[in-house]
């Protein structure tokens, strides 16, 4: 569990602590009227906004709206307090009973971001927190709730201000400062729907549909208590306000959860597991690129090698030969005119084999008619050469970058190769083909297979060669099923 | 008869000059590269030219390009075209819709002045002249169902020299037999190959071609 978890956990078990000190003072309460219906109320509003809204914090860290959600939920039970018959108790009860109602315009207005952008939205929680914060304390202190109508039984004030008259101006204050918060958060709620999307309008319906009727219910409890309402209507409108109030945290959670802004701190979490996995997935690539460049380097020096013992053994060795040919019969060319003409024919013999593995030698080194006429000619001609009867099924007919034609002729001759030598195959088929910028090359035959895909460095050699050029090569080789060597090379 | 020679290896360029002349042939040009070459076949209008297929200045297949070149151009110049490499896709090329007075021939050849200077002989005749490698190459090619399992052994050496462009009389004088045992064995090959025969050296050369290459 972190950390943060560990917190919300904590708030929530403080939340319903007290939630369960608000019920006991209700239930003990001598002056709460009616007293079944203020429990449902600050029960109700409290606990939903409290827990919702933690589970809100959760699911979204980086957003304020949970945050202020558990604020309503903690600060809803002033009104619990409300009904304690300690004054002093009651009289913090009345200093922060008007609190949540400024947090949900804050909440309201600044909804789904939980932050304050604009001079209005901060105008209406400004004249919010005003009215319910300072106000609120310099009405109390100037108010004795002995004296109210509504309040019989009420604990007296402390802390009780002379004179009487202030209470009432500060209030006139505070309705109107209340109500005009009310209205401009009304007006931007409506404002922002008018102006959201399809998409943003599924985020905004419920809230603003909940909280623009629980404003408005409080809109007209305000005005309906100013003007000296029938206790009916002040009843009805309690309970009204009980039952939307309930719901409005649950509206805000829809929303939420519904919203993709806020999701910041949740797509920072996934975006560096990404991120590891692709740093892990370059590493290995970087790793691999190293070692087949050691392998290409390493298989460079080896072709050298090669061609150095190939002409050494080869062509050096006849030419040596052949000059001494050449000298004894220069020698019996007086005494013995017959063995010197032997000897001729010999050397030239010796010379057109000579000039023959040259041929053959150069041919391996490159060939030729791959860079003048391109793939679909050489793997003709490497067709026509191959022991084993090779069908070419398809070539493609356009010339391809140098570097690939090139990777494309070594794969099918070596596989050729391969298949002459191994696989006791009665057909070869080569197909070559360009599709979607990438050239297949595939070498198919009906020998015996089992073939080792990793045996083998002539293999090796290829897999390395096209992944020098980014393609990838595979080799299926099911006993008894013939043999499939497979080349993708990216050819633009 | 008049050959012009061209090849940018001067070595071998005036080792197959001085091979032609003691066979009795007259080199009127030199040239080293195919611009050179053109110009030279232009002035002289020799009977053959006698072409390297890599030439400067990309070392590719310049000799191939000139050949044809000059065969539109002055289609009473005889090309023989000597290669490095045995290419059967080049000789294809070369011989696409003629074998008239063309002939390709491995380079190793020159070694030979025999199979050379009859070469050029031939092709400055009007005839055909394609390498044995080539020849083999496309005899040889393995192929399943193999038209050719049917010809005797025999057959199949007259079928190799008729495509080299041999004439009944040079096959029968290569096989130590009667030009009508040649004759005898020709109709036979073509009868089994279902091809129609052709009085014409160099039409033969191309029937037998195609044949060889119809399923490459």
């Amino acid at each position: 569990m972190s950390g943060l978890r560990r917190a919300l956990a904590a708030l929530g078990l403080l939340a319903f602590l007290v939630g369960a000190l608000t019920a006991a003072l209700i239930l003990t309460s001598d002056h709460a009227s009616p007293r079944g219906l203020l429990l449902a109320l600050v029960l109700a509003a409290g606990w939903s906004f409290a827990f919702t809204g933690l589970y809100a914090w959760d699911r979204r860290p980086g957003n304020n709206i949970g945050l202020l959600m558990t604020a309503v939920g903690f600060t809803w039970f002033f009104q619990g307090l409300t009904a304690s018959n300690n004054s002093w108790i009651f009289a913090i009860g009345v200093l922060g009973q008007t609190l949540p109602f400024a947090i949900l315009v804050h909440l309201l207005v600044t909804f789904p971001s939980g932050r304050l952008h604009t001079r209005l939205q901060v105008v209406a929680v400004s004249l919010a927190y005003l009215a319910t914060g300072p106000l609120q304390l310099v009405w109390a202190l100037f108010t004795d709730p002995t004296a109210q109508s509504e309040c019989t039984g009420c604990p007296e004030n402390p802390v009780l201000l002379e004179p009487e008259g202030v209470a009432e101006v500060v209030n006139a204050f505070q309705v109107v400062g209340g109500c005009a918060s009310i209205a401009i958060a009304i007006g931007l709620l409506y404002r922002n729907w008018r102006r959201s999307s399809a998409t943003e309008r599924r985020v905004l319906t419920p809230v603003l549909a909940t909280g623009g009727t629980a404003f408005s219910i409080l809109l007209v409890q305000l005005i309906a208590g100013e003007l000296g309402a029938s206790e009916t209507f002040k009843s009805v409108a309690f309970v009204a306000s009980v039952a939307i109030f309930a719901c409005l945290p649950f509206a805000f959670l829809l929303g939420l959860l519904r919203s993709r802004i806020g999701r910041a701190e949740e797509v920072s979490t996934a975006l560096t597991a990404e991120n590891e996995q692709l740093t892990a997935e370059l590493e290995a690539k970087v790793e691999e690129l190293r070692a087949s460049r050691h392998r290409i380097v390493e298989a460079g020096y080896a072709e050298r090698r090669r061609v150095e013992r190939d002409l050494h053994d080869g062509a050096q060795q006849r030419l040596m030969a052949l000059t001494m040919t050449l000298r004894l019969a220069r020698e019996k060319l007086d005494a013995d005119p017959a063995a010197s003409a032997e000897l001729l024919d010999e050397a030239m013999e010796e010379l057109s084999a000579a000039t023959a593995e040259l041929r053959e030698f150069a041919r391996g080194i490159h060939p030729v008619v791959l860079s003048d006429r391109g793939l679909a000619a050489a793997l003709g001609g490497l067709a026509e050469r191959s022991p084993v009867p090779v069908e070419i099924a398809a070539a493609p007919g356009e010339r391809l970058p140098m570097p690939v034609e090139s990777a494309a002729y070594f794969v099918v001759a070596e596989s050729l190769t391969n298949v002459a030598r191994y696989a006791g195959a009665e057909l070869a088929t080569v197909r070559v083909e360009r599709r979607d910028g990438t050239l297949e090359v595939e070498v198919s035959d009906d020998g015996a297979g089992g073939a080792d895909p990793d045996g083998g460095t002539g293999l090796r050699g290829l897999a390395d060669r096209v992944a020098a050029l980014d393609g990838s090569l595979a080799v299926r080789s099911p006993a008894g099923e013939g043999t499939t060597v497979e080349a993708r090379i990216p050819c633009g | 008869m008049r050959v012009v020679v061209a090849d940018d290896s001067t070595l071998l360029r005036e080792g197959v000059v001085r091979l032609l002349e003691e066979a009795g042939l007259e080199v009127v040009g030199q040239a080293a590269d195919a611009e050179d070459l053109l110009r030279k076949v232009r002035a002289h209008k020799p009977d053959v030219a006698v072409v390297d297929v890599r030439m400067p200045p990309t070392h590719t297949d310049e000799g191939l390009r000139a050949a044809r070149e000059i065969r539109a151009e002055l289609p009473e110049v005889s090309v023989l075209v000597l290669s490095q490499y045995v290419e059967v896709a080049y000789a294809r090329e070369l011989l696409a819709e003629s074998a008239e007075g063309l002939g390709y021939l491995l380079k190793d050849r020159v070694a030979d002045v025999g199979t050379l200077t009859e070469a050029v002989r031939r092709v400055g005749e009007g005839g055909s002249a394609l390498d044995p490698e080539v020849v083999s190459q496309m005899l040889g090619r393995q192929r399943r169902d193999d038209p050719l399992a049917e010809l005797t052994p025999r057959e199949r050496e007259v079928l190799g020299l008729m495509a080299e462009g041999r004439s009944n009389a040079s096959i029968a004088a290569e096989l130590v037999v009667s030009e009508r045992a040649v004759e005898k064995h020709v109709t036979g090959i073509f009868a089994k190959l279902e091809l129609t025969a052709s009085g014409e050296d160099h039409r033969r050369v191309l029937a037998v071609l195609r044949f060889l290459d119809r399923d490459a």
